[in-house]
């Protein structure tokens, strides 16, 4: 296989019931890029999403990050395995402050178990002082660390979204995985959130969106998808997928 | 054969009380998600209120049966009364806090509630006079007492008038909606305080009946007779999947029916090792292994983990 | 204040305590503070499970009574077996910890109050076990328990022994059972203070969230099951050692909804108040046993049963404190830590959050 290729989706099928959210749908998507999954409502793409984050397993087909066939495990053995995820709804841990919701991300990348808690010796001291100054950088990395001791409930909407961006990044993903993150943000907000994505690629993670705003999307991905009716219709750079006739038809043309 | 049938048919009359008693569960955990834990102390003053009128009327020479439905209107009366009061006082002001702070304000409506009957009506047993009349009627080997006669349809009656007034009157679906999107049936005009205070008042009618049903069929009632009997009817209501109608119907008479095969088999299936007074492990032991296979229950939605 | 005076002060108050309340209410009272130790114990371990992990256990008295039995079968004449405190307090812990981690293994899949009735009837399992074990064979002793437990003996020294006429048996058991409640608290500090803490509590604000991070939720659960439980267990451990007695009608449903109310009216997932909410109930009950003599004193004559008064004014306070304060008497500290962060200085100085400096 391509060592450029991160994560390989191939034939991926799901139902539900006798409805069948996903057909066959294979795609790629390589380091470094910024990948795009779109379509209209209902086309399969959160089903798609939440097979790659371990929420559903697939009814056949695989998939494989950096090699490794991931396809039905856990959400929790995905993140250890380097996917991390934000949610369309924030998810984040209401009543843990900013800080806190960041440091529980770093749950998969640390050890201290019951032992390290109650006696503290050397070596989980200096892990949870790690954990706190990673979360610290995580937070003044997506720019919200002067609220770092406000309950994540309390923080406002956009400060919301960066605070579930910080806390998949602490699980140190490959992949990092957004599902709507623009979602009901007001034009500034949507610029720096290009910002922050584009600075995300830079330092090395591999991002997959899916998006409703086409303009965001077709400003920053690298390449993408178009799902309908569970089925992928088209993939390619912006230019092409713009141009194709399939997706004018099925999506463009009706938003 | 003729013990299991025996069985069968105690545990259905035992099954269709629990039923009763559940559906007081469901029908407020369906709209509030609340257990409400004093809902089986609601049964017990149905109970007392029964055997007190009956009581006092004893003198006028009324027949039996008519005692009890005099006895039984009181209660349910009271009980409606009593429902509406717990919910306005215990319930609503806290509908917005943390989940388990109504849960303790239950717990102390039910201590209260036996408390003030052991107050009223002392510590003792009391007996219920015989009401109907004895004897039984028999067919092939299984007799079946008028009394559980008159429970079984009783229960049948009132199970089908509540199914119906919950799928077919505009109150229904008021309390469907309610239960369903508060907010979605606030918009549309439903007064939900006022559903919510209905829902009470219907639960507690149910139980002032069940309460009278089970001092009569085993002729005693006592302060604190209401706890256990809400225990297994809030454990029917979970193994049918709580909040839904026809699932505590189910899951009262199969708990009924699981309770008496215990008390009948688990000494003859387990070499005389455990005993009848396991009847009530057995229980909780099915109860776990539904709940480990279906864990909403029998007819509970499945709810996959949609994020 | 300093804090090291504030810590001296604290000491010499709980060192005073069972002195100046055998003084001033008589000794009784000090066997009632025992008893509220012994339930800080246990609210603290059902905190864990409730309050942190955010699983409504009600049949949480289960934990309690293997600790209670464990001390009970192997220190009494009951086999004839009578092995040293010192090692019956940790079996005890570890042996309630594995039932933690084998009833909490069934419930993994469970939500909010299917858990509840789940755990409801592991407990009702549980005590009528306990009541029923004694035919064929008598492993329980049944309804009547056990007796003639051995005292808990620590080097040769049995607390049942009073020091002198003026230090009688109950202050002994108190010293000790102050202890294993200040290391109880202590470890529920750090444990809340940690990695594990932490993923306990995003288990409670979303699992779904919580397993996407990267926690295993089953194990975490396991864990927070495990951990709950041994706090039961140890507490169990020291009441059968404290009573010399043990027998089922101590472990019923009521208790557990006890320690609950416990935990929930102290302000649950804050350590302080929970170990306030144990001491409130324990002595609330007992407090209200005076309503007879006060009626007598003030009307002349004792007009309702003292007992069904005492409960009913019981369950108006239950219902009275959660209508006036829902999140508990005394919740944790979350706002005024919210507070801290406007306040720059405040931050600075306060290096880590997890120093639990407030």
């Amino acid at each position: 296989m391509p060592a450029t290729d991160l994560l390989l989706v191939s034939g991926i099928s799901k139902h539900f019931g006798g409805l069948s959210a996903l057909t066959d749908v294979s795609f790629s998507i390589g380091r470094g890029e910024i990948y795009a999954l779109i379509g209209p409502n209902g086309a399969g793409k959160t089903t798609l999403f939440n097979v790659i984050t371990g929420i559903y397993s697939p009814d056949s087909g695989s998939f494989c990050l950096n090699g490794q066939n991931m396809a039905g495990r856990k959400a929790s053995a995905m993140a250890k395995a380097g996917i991390a995820r934000t949610f369309q709804n924030i998810r984040l841990f209401s009543n843990m402050t900013a800080l806190e919701n960041v440091m529980v991300g770093r749950h998969s990348r640390t050890r201290a178990g019951v032992f390290g808690a109650i006696f503290r010796n050397a070596s989980s001291i200096r892990e949870e002082q790690q954990i706190a100054a990673r979360a610290r950088d995580l937070l003044s990395y997506v720019g919200i660390s002067r609220h770092e001791h406000m309950l994540a409930r309390n923080l406002s909407y956009g400060d919301q979204r960066r605070l579930e961006i910080a806390r998949a990044l602490a699980t140190d993903p490959m992949l990092l995985a957004l599902d709507e993150p623009a979602a009901g943000m007001n034009h500034s907000d949507t610029d720096s959130l290009r910002i922050l994505l584009e600075r995300i690629r830079m330092d090395g993670v591999t991002i997959l969106l899916i998006e409703h705003d086409v303009k965001l999307v077709m400003g920053i991905c690298d390449r993408l998808c178009v799902l309908n009716f569970g089925h992928k219709i088209a993939e390619g750079t912006p230019e092409e997928v713009r141009s194709n006739p399939a997706v004018i038809e099925a999506y463009l043309g009706n938003s | 054969m003729e013990i299991f049938l025996q069985q069968l048919v105690n545990g259905i009359v035992l099954g269709s009380i629990y039923a009763l008693v559940a559906l007081g569960y469901t029908l407020v955990y369906g709209i509030l998600g609340l257990i409400n834990f004093a809902h089986g102390d609601i049964v017990m003053i149905g109970a007392m209120v029964t055997l007190a009128v009956v009581h006092f009327l004893s003198g006028t020479g009324l027949p039996g049966p008519a005692l009890v439905g005099i006895g039984v209107l009181v209660a349910a009366i009271v009980c409606m009364a009593l429902g509406y009061l717990v919910e306005r006082i215990a319930y609503r002001p806290l509908r917005d806090a943390p989940r388990l702070a109504p849960l303790i304000t239950a717990i102390g409506v039910s201590i209260l509630l036996q408390n003030l009957a052991m107050m009223i009506w002392g510590r003792e047993y009391l007996s219920f006079p015989p009401l109907f009349q004895s004897g039984s009627f028999t067919f092939s080997g299984v007799s079946i007492s008028p009394i559980q006669i008159l429970i079984l349809f009783a229960s049948g009656a009132m199970m089908g008038a509540l199914s119906w007034m919950v799928k077919r009157t505009r109150l229904g679906n008021a309390m469907r909606a309610t239960a369903q999107h508060p907010e979605v049936a606030t918009l549309l005009g439903v007064d939900s305080n006022l559903i919510i205070s209905i829902t009470f008042v219907i639960g507690s009618a149910l139980a002032a009946v069940a309460g009278t049903m089970v001092g009569a069929y085993y002729g005693i009632a006592h302060y604190d007779m209401g706890f256990m009997l809400g225990l297994k009817a809030f454990t029917a209501a979970v193994l049918g999947g709580i909040g839904n109608i026809e699932g505590a119907m189910l899951g009262g008479i199969l708990l009924g029916v699981i309770e008496s095969m215990g008390a009948g088999y688990l000494g003859a299936l387990t070499g005389g090792v455990f005993g009848s007074n396991y009847q009530d492990v057995f229980a909780f032991f099915v109860l776990i292994l539904v709940l480990v296979f279906r864990p909403s229950g029998l007819l509970g939605e499945q709810v996959g983990e949609r994020p | 204040m300093n804090r090291g005076i504030r810590l001296f002060l604290v000491a010499a108050g709980l060192i005073a305590l069972p002195f100046l309340t055998d003084f001033a209410f008589g000794r009784t009272w000090v066997r009632i503070i025992d008893f509220a130790l012994l339930y800080s114990m246990l609210a603290l371990g059902l905190n864990i499970v409730v309050g942190f992990a955010g699983l409504l256990d009600l049949g949480y008295v289960a934990f309690f009574a293997v600790g209670a039995y464990l001390y009970a079968l192997l220190a009494s004449p009951h086999f004839g077996l009578h092995l040293p405190f010192w090692l019956l307090l940790p079996l005890g812990a570890l042996v309630a910890g594995l039932f933690g981690i084998l009833l909490g293994a069934p419930t993994l899949r469970l939500r909010g109050d299917y858990l509840a009735i789940v755990t409801l009837g592991f407990g009702e399992i549980i005590r009528i076990f306990l009541n029923n074990l004694n035919a064929p064979y008598d492993i329980t002793g049944g309804p009547q328990g056990v007796n003639l437990i051995d005292p808990i003996t620590i080097g040769g020294f049995s607390l049942n022994h009073p020091l002198s006429s003026s230090f009688p048996a109950v202050y002994n058991y108190y010293f000790l059972f102050l202890a294993v409640t200040i290391l109880v608290a202590f470890v529920s500090s750090r444990l809340q203070n940690s990695r594990i803490g932490r993923a306990w509590v995003a288990i409670r604000e979303d699992e779904i969230a919580a397993e996407a991070m990267g926690i295993n939720t089953r194990n975490v659960k396991l864990l927070a099951f495990a951990m709950g439980a041994s706090f039961g267990g140890l507490s169990g451990t020291l009441f059968a050692g404290f009573e010399g007695f043990v027998s089922p009608e101590s472990f019923t449903l009521m208790e557990s909804i006890m320690i609950l109310c416990m935990v929930v009216l102290g302000g649950m997932g804050h350590i302080r108040g929970v170990i306030f909410g144990a001491i409130l109930l324990s002595i609330l009950p007992e407090a209200l046993r005076y309503v007879g003599s006060l009626q007598q004193a003030i009307f002349g004559h004792v007009y309702a049963d003292p007992s069904s008064i005492r409960m009913l004014l019981f369950g108006i306070s239950l219902i009275l404190v959660m209508l006036f304060r829902p999140a508990g008497l005394w919740p944790s500290p979350v706002r005024r830590r919210e507070l801290a962060a406007h306040d720059e200085t405040a931050r600075h100085e306060n290096s880590s959050i997890y120093d639990a400096g407030h």
